[in-house]
Order: structure tokens, then C-alpha cells, then sequence
């Protein structure tokens, strides 16, 4: 019922469960596609060969990206998801325990549509992540060719 | 007695009358008694005046009686005649020559018989002694008291000198006549040929005419000339003297007497006392030539006393003179004060020498050269150029001490000093000793006279050691900014280090915690029913714990950012910064009572984003510790003078934030600076200890410092300086 596909991007394991959990008892039953590295988030966004069945992988609604990461680093999968044109309107809120100027800046500077910090105060995240989802999600209007191209 | 009788005889009286007249009759005698005793008194006087008179006189008298009988001579007769009044009263006087008798004769008839009165009769009379004296006779008949002929009075003059004067002068004036016809005739004579010389002297005086134009002209052009002379000596500022031939002086100028005292008046015709021995010798061999050979002398240095006494140096011209017929007639003198232009010169040297010494002494090389080759060195430059003394200097050419592919560009340099008159400035040179070794020397050069032509003054200095201390200096300093880059490299490294690692203690320590927080609240949310009241105190105390170390963490970045983050300087408006953070801890606790004061109007230079921490740490800290105050007080101001922070620092304003809180003991101010110290329990104030070292820190950066003071209870004051 609901297709609009969350992916995120995130490499701890523990941080990936609580994130999800925070998500469904913010009562976001999405489909929610983890990436536990920049690599792979590409890898799902850019996909080199064709789907089994010639279907289109679908392209999520919203990325929620970690910056830190293995491999390929948060900052340089945003970089990439704004140089192409299939993605370059895609909302991308930057979750991350940074707080540091210089990714602050690059983020937004790379195109990104919000920047969050995680808190370590597990309802302070738990919140965070819960209004994120709705934010984007339900309040927020996506932007019209993006969505034409998944109908 | 006659009327006396008449009276009588007349007149019938009686007694009274009688005696009455009788009375009167001898009042009357009285009366003539005294008359004629007074008539004789006069007659006696008047005899004794002509007795004197006669006796007297310095004429002969004589009294004759009326028969010719001699009554009287007087004494000057006995002294002219010879006869004395005893030889001769009563007798004739046997005087009278007969020549002089009948003329003589006829003036005493005249006498006799009328009374005729005889003066200035000139005749002549014998002396006793036989010689006859001509006299001049003057005589008066006289007359008894009745009227009667008496006698006559006969006055006789000598004047036998008078006459024979007359003589005298009578022969003289006939040989004066005498003499007046001779020289008549002989004037005629003169005449004569006086005349004949007229007529030659009028020949003559045709030439005269003609020659005296020109001789006026000479005149004029002599009076012109003389003037000149005279206003020439006049106005001469140079002292005139003339002399004579024999040294005496026979004028001085006006300028002379100023000069040296003696007015003409006082040397004319002497010898001027003014020659100082030491000066004689030489002052006389010039006068000898002047005088003897008349060569003239001039400029002739001396010295010569003044009247007052004073030394003054002279130069001298001295020539001989003619008179108008070519005769050596006396010497002219000018004498000129050069006392001044002695003392110039004695100061000219004095200054020269100094100069000399000066330049002997320099330790710079001093060269002067002249047409490309050296004139003058002194020792340093003999030093320097490698010579043996100055000497060997002397003569060499310029362009031997320079290189040789210097020389074009030095020489077209020099040529410029000499046609421009432009100085070279200080320049480093390398330069060619004598002995060839090179050497590097500062060189200035200058237009210079040098024994009155143009020249140049080189002067040089030494700098090899310089050189070498500068390059010395060079390679340290290269080697010093090689040290600078590698040791920046390393921070830069070491930088890039620290950041990656307080990067990873952002992501990699907060993320563990998160997990530790998060699992604990999912297990006391899940899984409640199955944990105790201890178990979920333990879980609790799990969480308390992972924030309180997220808090360190976050602290501990804030601190690394203070120290890695760049420096900006802009005007910060400390006051209104501190009143906004008040606003906030106020606001975070509204219950508190708390006054702040804060001095308007506080502004720095400095990072606004660091004084900012730097405000709400020590403002959160003073909020912090007066949290169990009933009124809290905290003051945040400016001291009023600056002061220096340490000896000899820079004088600077000094902040402070004063509170009423719980103090500190300043035995452990030390402490209070460093990271995670901290001087209470955490569970009276919370805080990681790490506030006040990034305060710290901050103010470093800024150049700043903090201290505290304060006491345990009683609050405590933070300074700190920008």
C-alpha cells in the first residue's frame, strides 16, 4: 500500500536497528532499503545491469545518509546522487553524530535537503527520527518529475 | 691907633659909651692882629716857595737890583757859571761876552725902563772858567710892596747841547743834500738802463705769454693730479705715512692715525716710534734699498706697535718719491692691517691641520683622485688597497683597483661626479687590492678640489666581515625557514591528525553510547514487566552514565575546535554579548532570583564565536555555583586603568565577573584551569571541568590571560585581559 521506499544509508548495525525501530513506532510502516555502505548505496541507486524481469529498481522517496561511512564517505554518494539526473531532485536529509562545521557546510553545499544530528539521548533520537519521517514523508511534496517517474 | 684918636677927638662920650667903644675899638684891634698875622704867615710861606722855587730850579737864576748890582744866583747858577752869591752880590757879573753885548743891551733897556718882560732870548755868556755856553734868557722886571721898580729876575738855560745839536744836524743835512744829488745822478744813470731793460724784458715777456698756457694747463692737470693725491690718501682705508729722506715723518693719513694712534700733529718731523725690536733688521733693510736705491718694496710682512700698546700686523709698500727737480726728496709708506687676514690664515691652518689629522685618523679609506689616478691616500686606504704606506698610492691609476668588467659602467659612473657634480651614494663594490686579492668594499663618491682643480673623494669601507656576517645570516635564516617549513609540515600533519581523530571521537565514541542509551530504553520499554525495581535502577544508571560521557565528549570537541579553528578579529560588544547570555540562563531557571550587572558598552577585538564561549562559560559558571544562593549577584565589568598582566607586558584593560557563590579555596586556584579539574562533586555542581580550560585557551589565543580570586562561601571573581 504505501511504496514510497526509505533508503538508509548506514553502516552501524546498532544505530541501523534503533533507527528502524524509532521508524515504526513513529508509526512509519514504509518500506525502509539499507545500504551498510556508500558503495551499495549506489550500487541501489545506479544499478549497472537491469533487474531480473526488466523491472526498474525503485527509486526511494527519501535517503537518509550517514556520512561516515565505509568506503565511498557520506559526502561523496551525496555529490553523486546530485550529478545525476535520475536522482538529482531525490531528498537526502543527512543523519550523522557529526557536528562539525566543515561537514555542516559540505553537506549543504552538495545539495542536501536537511542536515540532523544524532542525539545520544535515545528519546531525543527516537524523536528525531520520528519527525524526520513524517516530515518528509507525509508533510512534504516531492518533487513532480520524481514522481512521475515511478507512476 | 688913627681912629681910635679921630674917634676921640670928635665925639663928646660919656663913660659908658666910651667904654663900650673902647671895648669895640680892642675887639677891632683883635681882629686886625689876627689879620696880619695871618698876611705874614702867608708872605713868609710864599717867600719859602720862591726860595725853594729858586734854589731849586734846574735853570741859572739871577736878581738884579735896579742899578745891575747882583742880589741873588741861585745854586744851579754857581754849578753852570761857576760863580758863587759871595763872590758876586752887590757886583756886576762879568759875564757877558762882547759880541752878545749890545743886542744884549737893548733887551735890558727894554727891561729897565718899561717893564717889557724878555723870553726865549737866545744869547751867550761866559763861565767862570772862560768858555762861553749859549743860553736862552728869559727875564722880569720886579716891584717893591709900594709899586716901586725893585729889580729884575733873569733866567738862564743852558742850552749849549741843543745848539751844538743843532750844529750837528745842520752839517747833516747839508751832507744828506750832498749825498741826494750823487744819487740823483746816479738813478738817472739806472733809468737810463732800466729802460733799456723794459724793452727787453717786453721781448721777453712775448715768449712768457706764450709758454704760460701751457704752463697753466700743467698746472691745472698738477692741481687736478694733487687732489687726486690728497683725496687718494684721504680716503685710503691702508695707513699713509711720507718721510722725508732722513726717516722723519712728514704726513700720515687719517686711516693711519685710526689705525695706529699717532695723529700728524704728534709725529711730524719725527721718527714714529712704532718699529718693534724683533721687526728692525728686516725693517731696515727694506728702507735702505727703498731710500739709498730707490727700489720700492711692497708687500713686505711686519708688525708694528700701535700708541696704546697693541702688536698689529702689517703688510707694507714703500716707495721713494722726487722733488720737481728729480731729486730723491722722501719715501711714501702704506701700511696695511692684516691682522685679521693673519688669524684667518693662522685659523686655516689650525683647521687644515685638523682636517689632516682627521682624515690621517679615519679608519674609512680615504682616497682623492685626480684625472683617473690617485693623489692623495690616507693610511687606511693604504690598508685597504693592500700598499705599504700612502705613498705607494700616489700615482696609480683608479681603474687598477676595479674588476676588470666593472670598469666600463665605474668609469661612466665617476665622469658623471666630475661633469654633473653628482654624488655617487654608499654602494658595495668589489674591488682589486695591489696585491690582486679582491674584496668587497662600500664606496661613496664625492666632487672634490683638491690643490685648487677639480677632483673626486672616494671614501671606502672594509665589508668582507660584513659580507660574511650577512651571509652567514642569509644561510641561517634559509636554513631557519627550511626548519620553519618542515616544522609546519609536521603541525600541519599533526594537525590533520588531531582533526581526523577528534573526528572519529565525534562519530566513533558518540555511536557506541547511543547504542548503550538506546538498547537501555528499548529493554525498560519491551521488556519492563520482566526486570525489578533494581534492574531497571541498574538501567537507568547505565543511561545516566552514556550521556554524562556524551557531555565529555562533546566538551572535549568544543575544546580541540577552540585550539584548531581559525582566528577572526572583528569588534565584539562584550556587554551586549554578556546581557544576552544572562537573558538565557534566566530564562532556563525563572524561578532564580538574580540580578546581573553588567557594565555597558565593553568592546574588544577579537573572535566573536570564541569570546562567546568564553562569556557563557564564565557567566554559566558564575549562574552554575550561585544556584544555592537565595539572590543571586553576578557583575560582569571593566577595571578602570590598565594594568600589566605580568612585568613588563603591555598595559591592559582587565574584565572581571564577580559572583556571590560558593567560591573556591585559592589554595587549589591552580587548578581551576585545568582540563577535567574540577573543585566540587559532581553531584553538588555538575560539569566535566573542562569550561574553564577552554577559556583559558581561548584568552591565550587572544593574547589574554585569566586568574581567579575567591574563597570558600564567600563567591568568586574571574579577571581576565584580551
Amino acid at each position: 500500500m504505501n511504496h514510497k521506499i526509505i533508503l538508509l544509508v548506514e553502516d552501524n548495525p546498532d544505530d541501523e536497528a534503533l533507527t528502524i525501530r524509532s521508524l515504526r513506532k513513529g508509526n512509519i510502516a514504509n518500506e525502509v532499503v539499507v545500504a551498510r555502505d556508500g558503495a551499495e548505496a549506489l550500487k541501489y541507486l545506479f544499478p549497472e545491469e537491469p533487474l531480473p524481469g526488466g523491472q526498474n529498481q525503485a527509486m526511494p522517496e527519501l535517503v537518509l545518509l550517514d556520512l561516515k561511512l565505509p568506503k565511498v564517505n557520506g559526502l561523496e554518494v551525496l555529490k553523486l546522487i546530485r550529478a545525476d539526473d535520475r536522482t538529482r531532485l531525490l531528498p537526502v536529509v543527512v543523519l550523522t553524530s557529526s557536528d562539525e562545521e566543515p561537514d555542516l557546510i559540505e553537506s549543504y553545499k552538495l545539495g542536501a535537503n536537511s542536515y540532523v544530528r544524532k542525539p545520544v539521548e535515545f528519546h531525543e533520537f527516537a524523536d528525531a527520527v520520528r519527525q524526520v519521517g513524517l516530515y518528509w514523508l507525509v508533510l512534504n511534496q516531492p518533487p513532480p518529475l520524481f514522481r512521475n517517474e515511478h507512476e | 691907633m688913627d681912629h681910635r684918636e679921630q674917634k676921640k677927638e670928635d665925639l663928646p662920650e660919656s663913660l659908658e659909651q666910651m667904654t663900650l667903644r673902647i671895648a669895640g675899638l680892642e675887639q677891632a684891634n683883635g681882629q686886625w692882629a689876627t689879620r696880619y698875622r695871618v698876611l705874614y704867615e702867608e708872605a713868609k710861606r710864599a717867600e719859602e716857595i720862591h726860595a725853594s722855587l729858586l734854589n731849586s730850579s734846574a735853570d741859572a737864576i739871577v736878581v738884579y737890583d735896579m742899578q745891575g748890582g747882583t742880589k741873588y744866583v741861585s745854586p744851579s747858577f754857581t754849578e753852570v757859571f761857576g760863580w758863587t752869591l759871595e763872590e758876586v752880590e752887590g757886583k756886576s757879573l762879568p759875564y757877558l761876552p762882547d759880541s752878545e753885548r749890545a743886542a744884549t743891551m737893548e733887551v735890558i733897556e727894554g727891561l729897565l725902563s718899561e717893564g717889557k718882560s724878555v723870553r726865549g732870548f737866545e744869547t751867550k755868556r761866559f763861565t767862570r772858567g772862560g768858555s762861553a755856553i749859549d743860553v736862552n734868557l728869559s727875564a722880569s722886571r720886579f716891584h717893591d710892596h709900594e709899586g716901586t721898580p725893585a729889580g729884575l729876575l733873569v733866567i738862564l738855560r743852558d742850552i749849549t747841547g741843543r745848539k751844538r745839536a743843532e750844529a750837528a744836524l745842520r752839517q747833516a743835512h747839508s751832507e744828506l743834500e750832498k749825498r741826494v744829488e750823487e744819487r740823483t745822478a746816479e738813478l738817472s744813470e739806472a733809468n737810463a738802463k732800466l729802460r733799456e731793460e723794459i724793452a727787453e724784458r717786453s721781448r721777453a715777456e712775448e715768449a712768457l705769454r706764450q709758454s704760460e698756457e701751457k704752463y697753466r694747463y700743467l698746472y691745472d692737470e698738477s692741481v687736478k693730479a694733487q687732489e687726486i693725491y690728497r683725496s687718494l690718501l684721504k680716503s685710503s682705508a691702508d695707513a699713509i705715512v711720507t718721510y722725508d729722506m732722513e726717516g722723519r715723518a712728514t704726513y700720515v693719513s687719517d686711516s693711519f692715525t685710526q689705525m695706529f694712534g699717532w695723529t700728524l700733529d704728534e709725529v711730524k718731523g719725527k721718527r714714529i716710534p712704532f718699529v718693534p725690536e724683533s721687526e728692525m733688521e728686516a725693517t731696515m733693510g727694506l728702507v735702505r734699498g727703498v731710500v739709498q736705491d730707490g727700489i720700492p718694496g711692497r708687500g713686505f710682512e711686519s708688525k708694528r706697535w700701535t700708541k696704546d700698546g697693541r702688536i698689529v700686523d702689517v703688510s707694507i709698500s714703500a716707495s721713494r718719491f722726487n722733488d720737481h727737480a728729480g731729486k730723491p726728496a722722501g719715501t711714501l709708506v702704506i701700511l696695511c692691517d692684516i691682522t685679521e687676514r693673519k688669524l684667518a690664515q693662522k685659523a686655516l691652518l689650525e683647521s687644515e691641520e685638523r682636517y689632516r689629522r682627521l682624515v690621517e685618523q679615519l679608519p674609512d679609506a680615504t682616497t682623492v683622485h685626480q684625472n683617473g689616478r690617485v693623489v692623495f691616500a690616507n693610511p687606511a686606504a693604504a690598508g685597504l688597497l693592500g700598499a705599504r704606506s700612502t705613498e705607494e698610492l700616489v700615482g696609480v691609476a683608479v681603474m687598477d683597483f676595479i674588476l676588470p668588467q666593472d670598469q666600463e659602467r665605474t668609469g661612466r659612473q665617476l665622469d658623471r661626479v666630475v661633469r654633473e657634480g653628482r654624488v655617487i651614494p654608499l654602494t658595495e663594490q668589489e674591488i682589486m687590492r695591489l696585491d690582486g686579492q679582491t674584496m668587497f668594499a662600500e664606496i661613496s663618491t664625492i666632487p672634490f678640489a683638491f690643490e685648487g682643480s677639480p677632483a673626486l673623494l672616494t671614501v671606502a669601507r672594509d665589508v668582507t666581515k660584513r659580507k660574511q656576517a650577512e651571509a652567514e645570516i642569509l644561510r641561517l635564516n634559509e636554513e631557519l625557514e627550511q626548519r620553519v617549513l618542515e616544522r609546519t609540515a609536521q603541525l600541519a600533519a599533526a594537525n590533520r591528525e588531531l582533526e581526523a581523530f577528534a573526528y572519529s571521537v565525534s562519530h566513533d565514541l558518540r555511536a557506541p553510547l547511543r547504542s548503550i542509551d538506546g538498547f537501555s530504553q528499548v529493554l525498560l520499554e519491551d521488556y519492563r514487566d520482566r526486570l525489578d525495581a533494581e534492574g531497571q535502577d541498574y538501567l537507568d544508571r547505565v543511561r545516566a552514565a552514556s550521556q554524562r560521557m556524551a557531555q565529555l565528549i562533546d566538551d572535549l570537541l568544543k575544546l580541540s575546535r577552540v585550539t584548531r579553528s581559525e582566528m577572526r578579529s572583528e569588534v565584539v560588544d562584550l556587554s551586549a554579548m554578556a546581557g544576552n547570555v544572562a537573558r538565557d540562563l534566566q530564562k532556563g531557571e525563572p524561578r532564580r532570583q538574580a540580578t546581573f550587572v553588567i557594565q555597558p558598552d565593553m568592546t574588544v577585538q577579537g573572535d566573536s564565536r570564541l569570546l562567546q564561549v568564553v562569556v557563557e562559560n564564565l557567566l554559566g559558571n558564575s549562574w552554575k555555583f550561585t544556584a544555592k544562593r537565595e539572590q543571586t549577584h553576578i557583575e560582569f565589568g571593566q577595571l578602570p586603568q590598565p594594568v600589566a598582566a605580568l612585568d613588563g607586558q603591555k598595559k591592559k584593560f582587565v574584565y572581571f565577573i564577580r559572583d556571590n557563590g560558593a567560591g573556591f579555596d585559592m589554595t587549589y586556584s591552580d587548578k581551576l584551569f585545568g582540563a577535567f579539574q574540577r573543585l566540587h562533586a559532581a553531584h553538588e555542581f555538575p560539569g566535566t571541568g573542562i569550561g574553564l580550560a577552554t577559556v583559558q585557551r581561548i584568552l591565550h589565543r587572544h593574547c589574554g590571560s585569566i586568574w581567579a580570586e575567591g574563597a570558600v562561601d564567600l563567591g568568586a571573581t574571574f579577571y581576565f585581559t584580551l
